[in-house]
């Protein structure tokens, strides 16, 4: 069995304009060791029991894919400044108790529903190993080679992919149990210390997303230009969908934002489009060696 | 390569063995169907262009396609096949940005079975039949992990009313170079001026490297096309343009071309909108670009314009019969 050793976590710099992390596990042993090393403190939060630090929300869904689906689908929901979500978890497999790899498969065992992240590289995901994980609406201890068995993996995957893309949602398992091991002998405090395995592999696939998912300057600008515009000049939302695809297309012809106060004076959405329409088309193009 | 998928119907099959065995350390993933993971909803294809992952598949049904028209080079019989799905390039203005969920590279290993079926097809006409290659991908971006361009030319040699074009801005020549010249080939690159290579091709060898393989195959004895499509709108278009159409002049033997054709950047409106989706940054889709029936493409005046110039330009160094002005 692998030695396991505690993690110290540097604390991550969450800086404005960058998505959260949502890290979510199913139970209390589970959280444990995420709620140290990242400094995290409860958030009450009506429905969900939810931790929150800097840059990362810890989201403890309960057991079973349901708990986790609705859990997962009420957070997202609400929370639409979370950019990525990583679920995290004890599994029963033929492989090593303590071993822990990355998903690279979820099936709901119950409906035949596939799931397929898109996967870290593998410099970025600390090279681990990557495995299917089956979710199963009740214990399996079937530990079959290649596969790793567990409860929330497809809730997490049917909520969460509704709000993000494949390569946001990651799952990263722990061998808990397995056919010399079996879940009958499984101390629930065992899965913290399980857990404090994966919390490296967890950290790396944060950072990874992080560097991938960069704050865009642009749409900021463009956001903030529509704001001030939209204060002073009454849209509706067409108008301001094709003022917004102005902006942007006014920022990536001539690198900076309009003028926004003239636009501010004009009497309405159609002359603001007409003049920025016309400043856009004024602006030249060309590709210099 | 990072991740392959290996569909569990083609695990054995030699290509995929070959390929599998070139990248030991890559993920090996067993799926059923490619098109379980390919067109899966929920995809980010910009962030997948990042780090894409190799898929290897079985390519069942119809395999060989009628060209869209418009799409020959002089043929009667105009047909396309892809034996791989999507491109290891990242051109910010190709309709493959927009046309799959997922930005992850197919290869269909079956390369037999398109062989059959274009010897089938090409069986079918009296007339020369076009096979075209480069329709969703670059015939020989990935030809060193897929090693296709043999197979299909071992293939070709055998079927002389039969015309294959390789479409492509690549360097990997080798294969090419390593056997003698088939009459009823033709490689063919696309060309633009290296100031809009370097902002909108990215990824892609520079028009010199172009310039130096399209040399080295007509010294071969290759048949070679240019692709002057699609043409980019710029300001300083004619200078761009002017500049380039100088360097390839000098470089080529262009009385030996087989053929050149020229269109102006357009795109069905939904590709266009995908695109805009997508990259909402990119300059070259910032551009004034109108709808025109079911095309995007610049204003009549800018794309006549752009159309005369190159075509004044070419009519100096090549024959009417060389030219096919895509419409």
């Amino acid at each position: 069995m692998p030695v396991l050793i505690p993690v110290t976590v540097t604390q991550f710099r969450y800086t404005d304009g960058m998505s959260l992390v949502c890290i979510s596990t199913a139970l209390a042993a589970e959280s444990r060791p995420f709620i140290d090393a990242l400094n995290l403190r409860h958030v009450h939060t009506r429905g969900i029991r939810l931790y929150a630090g800097d840059g990362f929300l810890l989201l403890q869904t309960g057991l079973g894919k349901l708990q986790a689906a609705s859990a997962m689908a009420a957070l997202l929901h609400s929370r639409p400044d979370v950019g990525a979500v990583l679920n995290a978890g004890v599994c029963g497999s033929a492989a090593e108790i303590g071993s822990v790899h990355l998903a690279h498969e979820v099936v709901d065992v119950a409906t035949g529903r596939r799931w397929f992240p898109h996967l870290p590289p593998q410099r970025h995901a600390g090279q681990l190993p990557s495995c299917a994980v089956h979710t199963c609406d009740n214990v399996d201890i079937s530990y079959r080679d290649g596969v790793l068995f567990d409860m929330e993996a497809a809730g997490i995957a049917m909520a969460a992919s509704t709000y993000l893309s494949s390569d946001a949602i990651q799952y990263v398992k722990v061998v808990s149990d397995n056919s010399s091991a079996t879940l009958a002998a499984f101390e629930p405090a065992r899965a913290s210390e399980l857990m404090s395995a994966c919390l490296p592999a967890v950290m790396t696939l944060c950072d990874w997303f992080r560097q991938n998912h960069l704050a865009d300057d642009s749409a900021r600008i463009i956001e903030s230009c529509s704001r001030d515009i939209l204060g002073k000049v009454r849209h509706s939302v067409s108008d301001t969908r094709q003022l917004q695809r102005l902006l942007q297309r006014h920022l990536s012809l001539a690198g900076r934002a309009p003028d926004i106060s003239t636009l501010q004076r004009l009497g309405s959405a159609r002359q603001v489009r007409a003049r920025l329409q016309q400043a856009v088309q004024a602006i030249t193009l060309r590709y210099e060696p | 390569m990072d991740t392959i998928y290996i569909e569990r119907s083609v695990l054995s099959h030699p290509r995929a063995l070959r390929i599998c065995n070139r990248f030991p350390d890559a993920r090996h993933i067993t799926i059923e169907r490619h098109s379980d993971l390919f067109n899966a909803r929920s995809q980010d294809f910009r962030q997948q262009k990042k780090n894409p992952s190799l898929i290897l598949a079985y390519k069942a049904g119809k395999r060989v396609h009628a060209t869209p028209p418009g799409y020959h080079i002089g043929g009667q019989h105009n047909y396309y096949f892809s034996h791989m799905l999507n491109c290891i390039y990242d051109c910010r203005y190709c309709f493959l940005q927009g046309m799959y969920q997922s930005a992850n590279h197919v290869v269909f290993v079956n390369s037999e079975d398109f062989m059959t079926d274009i010897r089938s097809t090409a069986g079918q006409h009296s007339a020369d039949s076009w096979y075209f290659s480069g329709y969703d991908c670059d015939s020989l971006a990935l030809d060193p992990v897929t090693q296709f361009v043999d197979d299909c030319l071992d293939h070709f040699s055998e079927l002389p009313n039969a015309w294959l074009e390789l479409r492509t801005k690549s360097t990997q020549i080798r294969p090419l170079l390593k056997r003698a010249a088939l009459p009823n080939v033709v490689v063919a690159y696309s060309v633009s001026p290296q100031p809009i290579i370097a902002a909108e091709e990215h990824g892609t060898p520079s028009l010199a490297k172009r310039l130096d393989a399209l040399g080295r195959l007509q010294a071969h004895g290759w048949k070679i096309g240019l692709r002057f499509d699609p043409l980019l709108h710029a300001d300083n278009f004619n200078d761009l343009y002017g500049e380039m159409f100088d360097t390839v002049f000098r470089q080529l033997d262009m009385s030996a071309v087989h053929s050149v054709s020229l269109g102006v950047f357009r795109l069905p409106r939904g590709f266009h909108k995908r695109l805009v989706r997508l990259y909402p940054d990119a300059r070259l889709l910032a551009a004034p670009i109108e709808q025109r029936g079911a095309m995007m493409s610049y204003p009549e005046a800018t794309t006549d314009a752009m159309r005369s110039f190159c075509l004044a330009r070419l009519k100096t160094a090549i024959r009417p019969e060389q030219l096919f002005p895509c419409s």
